[in-house]
């Protein structure tokens, strides 16, 4: 039998909404994690700061922390999740039920952005508590929501890409995270491109999130996008498309190569 | 056939060493681990701010050495609650705890002893692989303070586990597969002023965080790093210190894990 995409979207929906109402306490304990990790980050960068600067570096570093909270959620409830999906068998249990698991993959966005959602108002308050509510002034929302849809979708199609490839390679898990790193300093997601040395600012603008990453900063704090607004806005849309559809691609044949020669799990988280 | 401590041990060693064996950028990641952690506080810092107002603030003399052994420590405390702390969930989730429940030797020895050779491997990898960057900066001198740290972080790893046995003992109580675990390496290492003196915490997280193992490790590492040669009895309070902590947690985590795993199996939670 053939099912509607809307049936389908709404099964994912429910599958995901249940795992989240079951794992309560795992789910909450990851929130708390991240809101903890990013506590230490802050106060510890915050500690290069001379006192008169924090009110005009606290909204940068928050939106930063924001912007890479989206990224790493993406990358670990998507790209790291597989670890479980593989491990209990779900990739053939869903092939089986005529079920792509690229499209339960897509489903646990909902969760990222859930714990995204409740980790940044967390995150909010503790930098609220240090430097006041100077971070929640924004300059101008449109750009902001623009810059935010297209990270969200570039890093839904980023934890895609990564989940396909963990299907049929072997690389750890804790490789995730230096990338994530690597991404959050030299790929102008935490620090604006412009402030970057010069050889660097070539490296984030070959990373996409700097572009997503730029026009969330001009909404925030109205800082001159590296390459001008209308490119950066241009670029940034460019590659939001040209992501969906190579993560699309690579999932296809991913999934066909599975059926052939089925599935290796990615190493130890 | 009665299993021994040596048993558990080597076991366990084995399985570790396969682990690496069979996947080696686990291996490497161990040892980047460290560096990320620096370059990332480090680079935020020095683009946002400068190291004089980090040195002010901490007052310390050598802000590279300190960063980089403190990111060492952070990770291996990682690695050591880690090793403890997810066990029972990890045993949970691929079907085996109530074997090694079942088995013929306590549940405190199997958690306290299975997790020691990942601790002591996570601790000696993390700290050695700053070794490079310690000795390009600080020469010598810094390479045997770097020896005294990985020394010191030994004595912290022992009440350490007894901690880590004793959130072990919670997770052995829950129902399900659910992971309670993974918050407890960031709370203990922000109350122990990883990064910052404690001073900027609030005063309730400044009173736990007396009771905290890792913030007496850090604090040996910032006298390490403030002082040439630093005096004997500010690094030996700090040992004694963690001697009590060593004995009060092992203590107290042996009977309540002992009264969890009655109660668990009681009620059929295992």
């Amino acid at each position: 039998m053939k099912s509607s995409l809307l049936l389908k979207i709404r099964a994912i929906l429910w599958l995901h909404s249940l795992r989240l109402t079951r794992f309560k306490l795992s789910f909450t304990n990851y929130v708390i994690t991240i809101i903890l990790w990013y506590t230490i980050f802050i106060l510890g960068a915050l500690m290069f700061v001379p006192r008169k600067q924090l009110p005009q570096i606290a909204p940068l570093t928050f939106w930063g922390l924001v912007m890479w909270n989206i990224i790493s959620n993406s990358v670990w409830l998507i790209g790291g999740w597989t670890w479980f999906f593989v491990s209990q068998g779900f990739v053939e249990e869903h092939m089986l039920l005529n079920t792509r698991p690229s499209a339960v993959l897509v489903g646990r966005a909902f969760t990222g952005l859930m714990v995204s959602l409740i980790a940044i108002i967390l995150v909010m308050l503790v930098f609220i508590g240090i430097v006041g509510e100077v971070i929640m002034e924004i300059q101008n929302l449109a750009l902001l929501i623009v810059g935010l849809i297209e990270l969200i979708t570039m890093a839904i199609c980023y934890g895609l890409f990564l989940a396909a490839l963990s299907f049929v390679i072997r690389v750890p898990g804790t490789l995730l995270d230096v990338a994530n790193f690597v991404v959050f300093i030299i790929g102008g997601v935490g620090v604006p491109t412009n402030k970057l040395p010069d050889i660097l600012k070539y490296v984030a603008i070959a990373i996409p999130y700097s572009h997503a990453a730029e026009i969330v900063r001009c909404g925030v704090v109205g800082i001159e996008p590296y390459l001008g607004l209308h490119q950066e806005l241009f670029t940034s849309s460019l590659i939001t498309i040209s992501m969906i559809i190579t993560s699309i691609y690579i999932f296809k044949t991913i999934e066909n190569h599975i059926r052939k020669h089925g599935v290796k799990a990615i190493g130890r988280m | 056939m009665s299993i021994s401590i040596w048993m558990i041990l080597k076991a366990n060693f084995y399985s570790l060493f396969c682990w690496y064996k069979n996947n080696k950028w686990l291996l490497i990641s161990i040892l980047i681990w460290p560096y990320l952690m620096s370059f990332v506080i480090l680079a935020m810092g020095i683009l946002y701010g400068n190291l004089e107002s980090f040195k002010e603030r901490l007052n310390i003399a050598n802000p590279v050495l300190y960063i980089l052994a403190t990111s060492a420590i952070a990770m291996s405390s990682v690695g050591i609650i880690d090793a403890v702390a997810s066990f029972t969930i990890y045993h949970r989730w691929i079907g085996t705890l109530p074997y090694l429940v079942l088995a013929p030797v306590k549940t405190y020895k199997i958690l306290l002893f299975s997790s020691i050779p990942e601790s002591i491997i996570s601790i000696t990898l993390s700290i050695v692989a700053v070794i490079p960057a310690v000795m390009y900066f600080e020469g010598l001198l810094g390479i045997a303070k770097i020896i005294m740290v990985l020394l010191i972080v030994y004595m912290g790893m022992a009440p350490l586990l007894g901690l880590s046995i004793l959130i072990a003992s919670f997770a052995l109580g829950v129902r399900g597969e659910e992971n309670i675990a993974s918050s407890l390496s960031p709370f203990i290492l922000m109350i122990s002023g990883v990064f910052y003196p404690i001073e900027v915490l609030p005063r309730v997280l400044q009173y736990v965080s007396t009771v905290m193992p890792t913030r007496y490790v850090i604090e040996a590492t910032k006298i390490l790093a403030t002082y040439a040669i630093p005096e004997a009895k500010l690094l030996f309070t700090i040992l004694y210190l963690l001697a009590i902590l060593t004995i009060g947690y092992n203590s107290i985590s042996a009977l309540t894990l002992k009264s969890i795993e009655k109660w668990a199996r009681r009620r059929g939670g295992i």
